[in-house]
């Protein structure tokens, strides 16, 4: 529905509410008011219809007295004279009297001169007999008790009902005996009800309430009427109302119903009334709607229509470069503003995408990887490489069903992945399988399934990568690290085996060199004196090698275990133990003038007991290779070398050639004499096994009898 | 004063008479019994065996084990005599040509009271058993209680 239909129906239905409800409330306040005013109104005319009833009564009465008290009256009640007669009671008289039945009745209760008299035929009539039932000595009409005496009222008579007047016989003078009644009647008949109601200006109808078929209006006024209520208001119909009234007979017994009607001028003002107020209220109302729809239409409806119209041009054209325009200040110009700030914006995020997509193309295009998004068991995407994996070209491969691509093994994977992702799951995962491409070639792919939105629906994506050679790769190193394992197996026999070699060396083999020094000192102190200098000569030498061999054991063995033993990494202090080994040379030969230079605070890291070997050996090495010069220097310090730190000891002693420099860490090679310098050869092999151990390096500089330098570095 | 026994438990005969020399060169008196084997030298402490007669309440009052020894070795040897009631408390010192460590460790850890490397030099063999003699059967004060003897 539009704006405009809906306004009008909503503005249209409140106006025909609002004037419903005041109308029915102007309708029962003021209907209400006018109701009364109506029944106010015609009871008085009802009131006046009685009033003109009694009035024609009281000239009744005015007339019958005027005669009754009469000289001649008087006179004639006693003599019955003619003249009296015949100038008085003439017809014309009675005419112009409207009398129709006059009675002249004497004291005794006879009637001396009665005349009946038609007024409409004009002509003379009997006294009707049912009057003169009414008339006997002492009834009301006949008897006067007084002077002033008068009766008057209405009689129902068979003919019809009548206005009766009874006055006493008396003289001019109103002065008695009273001689008689005189009785005047006059039917109350259309014609005298003509009268009253010309009189009256009102309708009026009488009915008799004896009367066998009374009228159904009159039946419902006759019950609703009482003492409380004299009179009753009716309304007839739209055009009249009536009013009733009882009228009572000289005995006071209700006898005749008068009915009075009358337009309903008020009721039909009031009802106009309404009808111009309410029809107005409409008129005002339909302008209103009329004026609040033009403005509607000026202000909102035409510029919301064209606003619509443009941006509807806009997002059917696809142009976001476009705008759309509202002239003006109010909220719809703002409006129209702010739906340009967002084409506008719109516009730069659609750039934005544009750009993205076209870089995210490129990148899935250009990727290693295979790239598919599969919906409803088809591949309905990929990039190149996808399609070269299978050894096809990209169109080819695109629509085509994966069972025809894939293993049914994987297919069903792939489906029953596409209808979970179908429910709304999310799902990432990773399958591997092996795949006979176009070509024949069979590879190893690994697939990285995902949930995506692909054209509005849920579909798939699966990254292929070819791992072949990866595969391959991986397997050749599972293999050498099978060879690894199973090479330090035999090694950590081959250890054992060392281990338990070295114990049975270290017990073993100095037993019996034990057994040849001990021997032989005991034939040099038990047979000393058979013995000449050169057999005591070859037992000193069989000693000295004795001696000697255990010291090469002692040396194999600790060099073996410095490759045995386990490693700590500590933080090393080297300088003091540098100082500490100073030291003790010192204290062991305190008459040699050896200047030490050791550089403050030297940290490392490593194994705090193999480290302590290392410096024992080379500064005990500088110690002994110094012995021959009378002033001797060692110094321990560093030099940077490779972007690390290298330690260094340094002598000025006997130094070596440099072409032996290599030779120098090989277990048990000497550059010197045994004569010259004692020593096994071991303690710079040792050296190096720790340095490796640390995983530095060790290397040696020197110059005969220039000294000799001694590096290392650590990890 | 009464004669003191030494335990001498040792399978190679030269290092039998080349301690017992070194002892006899440093006038050390006591009584020397030296057994060939781990077993032997249970059998004696314990009053088993061939050595069955003995009254084994009797204990040395030092004890020289080597380690490495036919059936019975030495540290098995230690660990027996140190959960005897009698024997706990004698001195043992290990001698023998091993310093491994991990004969060293488990040496002390079965409680031996001293761990001597048998020099190849006699000169310094010599010397040492002179010293063990002299701190283990003069110097040393044994546990009261301890009857000493043959």
């Amino acid at each position: 529905m539009t704006l405009r239909k809906k306004t009008l129906i909503i503005i249209g239905i409140t106006l025909i509410c609002l004037i419903g409800i005041l109308y029915a409330v102007l309708q029962t306040i003021t209907m209400d008011s006018f109701l009364e005013l109506e029944e106010q109104n015609t009871q008085k005319n009802v009131g006046r219809a009685q009033n003109a009833l009694s009035d024609d009564m009281s000239s009744l009465v005015t007339m019958t007295r005027d005669w009754a008290t009469w000289d001649d009256t008087y006179n004639f009640i006693e003599n019955a004279n003619t003249e009296y007669i015949e100038a008085n009671p003439t017809d014309e008289t009675i005419k112009g009297l409207r009398v129709n039945v006059m009675l002249f009745i004497n004291s005794s209760g006879q009637i001396v001169f009665s005349k009946a008299f038609d007024l409409l035929k004009e002509q003379e009539m009997p006294v009707p007999q049912s009057l003169l039932g009414y008339i006997s000595p002492g009834s009301i009409l006949v008897h006067h008790p007084d002077t002033n005496s008068s009766v008057n009222g209405i009689i129902l008579l068979p003919e019809g009902p009548m206005l009766i007047s009874s006055e006493p016989i008396l003289t001019s003078q109103r002065e008695g005996p009273i001689r008689g009644a005189l009785v005047w009647g006059r039917y109350l008949d259309s014609a005298e009800i003509d009268m009253l109601a010309k009189t009256t200006s009102l309708s009026l109808t009488v009915h008799r309430l004896d009367e066998p078929q009374m009228p159904s209006d009159f039946a419902a006024a006759r019950s609703s009427l009482s003492g409380d209520k004299p009179i009753f208001v009716h309304p007839l119909n739209g055009e009249s109302v009536a009013g009733y009234a009882l009228v009572e007979d000289i005995y006071g017994t209700p006898v005749l119903m008068l009915r009075a009607d009358m337009p309903r001028s008020i009721y039909q003002q009031g009802q106009s009334s309404l009808v111009y107020l309410i029809s107005s209220l409409a008129i005002v109302g339909f302008v209103f709607v009329v004026a609040v729809l033009l403005l509607l239409e000026k202000l909102v409806l035409a510029p919301v229509s064209s606003l619509s119209a443009s941006v509807n041009r806009i997002g059917a054209s696809g142009d976001l470069s476009s705008r759309v325009t509202i002239a003006g200040k109010d909220e719809l110009s703002s409006l129209s503003g702010n739906i340009n700030g967002m084409l506008g914006r719109l516009e730069q995020s659609n750039i934005a995408l544009r750009e993205s997509e076209e870089k995210f193309k490129h990148l899935v295009q250009e990727m290693n990887d295979g790239f598919f998004v599969i919906q409803d068991a088809k591949v309905v995407f990929t990039n190149t490489r996808g399609a070269e994996m299978f050894g096809h070209a990209g169109e080819e491969i695109t629509g085509k069903p994966i069972e025809e691509l894939l293993s049914p093994e994987l297919t069903r994977t792939l489906s029953k992945m596409h209808a979970e992702v179908a429910r709304g799951k999310a799902i990432a995962q990773q399958h591997e399988t092996r795949l006979t491409r176009k070509d024949g070639k069979v590879c190893t792919f690994e697939l990285s399934v995902r949930d995506m939105d692909y054209a509005g629906k849920p579909a798939v994506s699966v990254v292929m990568r070819d791992i072949t050679e990866r595969r391959k790769a991986e397997e050749e190193l599972a293999r050498q690290a099978k060879e690894v394992a199973r090479a330090n197996a035999e090694l950590c026999v081959v250890n054992k085996e060392l281990e338990a070699f070295s114990y049975s060396v270290s017990h073993d083999l100095r037993a019996p060199l034990r057994s040849i020094d001990g021997f032989s000192k005991a034939v040099l102190e038990d047979y000393e004196q058979k013995l000449d200098d050169q057999g005591k000569d070859y037992l000193h030498r069989v000693r000295a090698a004795s001696q000697r061999m255990a010291q090469l054991i002692d040396d194999l063995l600790n060099l073996s275990r410095v490759t045995r033993s386990d490693m700590q990494h500590d933080s090393v202090d080297l300088s003091a133990i540098a100082q500490s080994i100073a030291a003790d040379l010192q204290g062991m030969q305190p008459d040699r003038q050896v200047e030490f230079v050791i550089a403050e605070g030297l940290m490392a890291k490593g194994d705090i007991r193999l480290l302590k070997l290392v410096l024992e050996n080379l500064v005990s090495n500088a110690w002994k290779f110094t012995g021959r010069h009378a002033h001797a220097k060692i110094e321990f310090g560093t030099v940077p070398y490779n972007g690390k730190t290298a330690y260094f000891v340094r002598d000025d002693g006997a130094g070596f050639d440099m072409a032996y420099a290599e030779k120098l860490f090989t277990p048990f090679q000497r550059l010197h004499g045994m004569t010259e310098f004692a020593g096994t050869g071991i303690g710079l092999a040792l050296v190096q096994r720790i340095i490796h151990r640390h995983g530095g390096q060790v290397w040696a500089e020197g110059k005969m009898e220039e000294g000799a330098t001694f590096y290392f570095t650590l990890q | 004063m009464d004669k003191r026994v030494i335990l001498l438990v040792e399978d190679n005969p030269d290092d039998v008479e080349l301690t017992l020399r070194a002892l006899k060169i440093h006038n050390v008196a006591n009584d020397v019994v030296v057994a060939r084997d781990g077993a032997e030298a249970l059998d004696y402490l314990f009053a088993t065996g061939a050595y069955a007669g003995r009254d084994a309440t009797v204990t040395p009052q030092l004890i020289l084990l080597d380690l490495k020894l036919p059936k019975i070795d030495g540290l098995e040897v230690l660990r027996r005599l140190r959960t005897g009631e009698r024997t706990m408390f004698v001195p043992v010192v290990i001698l023998t040509s091993s310093k491994e460590e991990q004969d060293l460790i488990e040496g002390y850890r079965l409680h031996a009271n001293s761990y001597i490397r048998k020099p190849v030099d006699f000169n310094q063999f010599s010397e040492a058993v002179r010293q063990l003699g002299l701190y283990w059967l003069v110097l040393n004060e044994p546990p009261p209680g301890a009857r000493v003897g043959r």
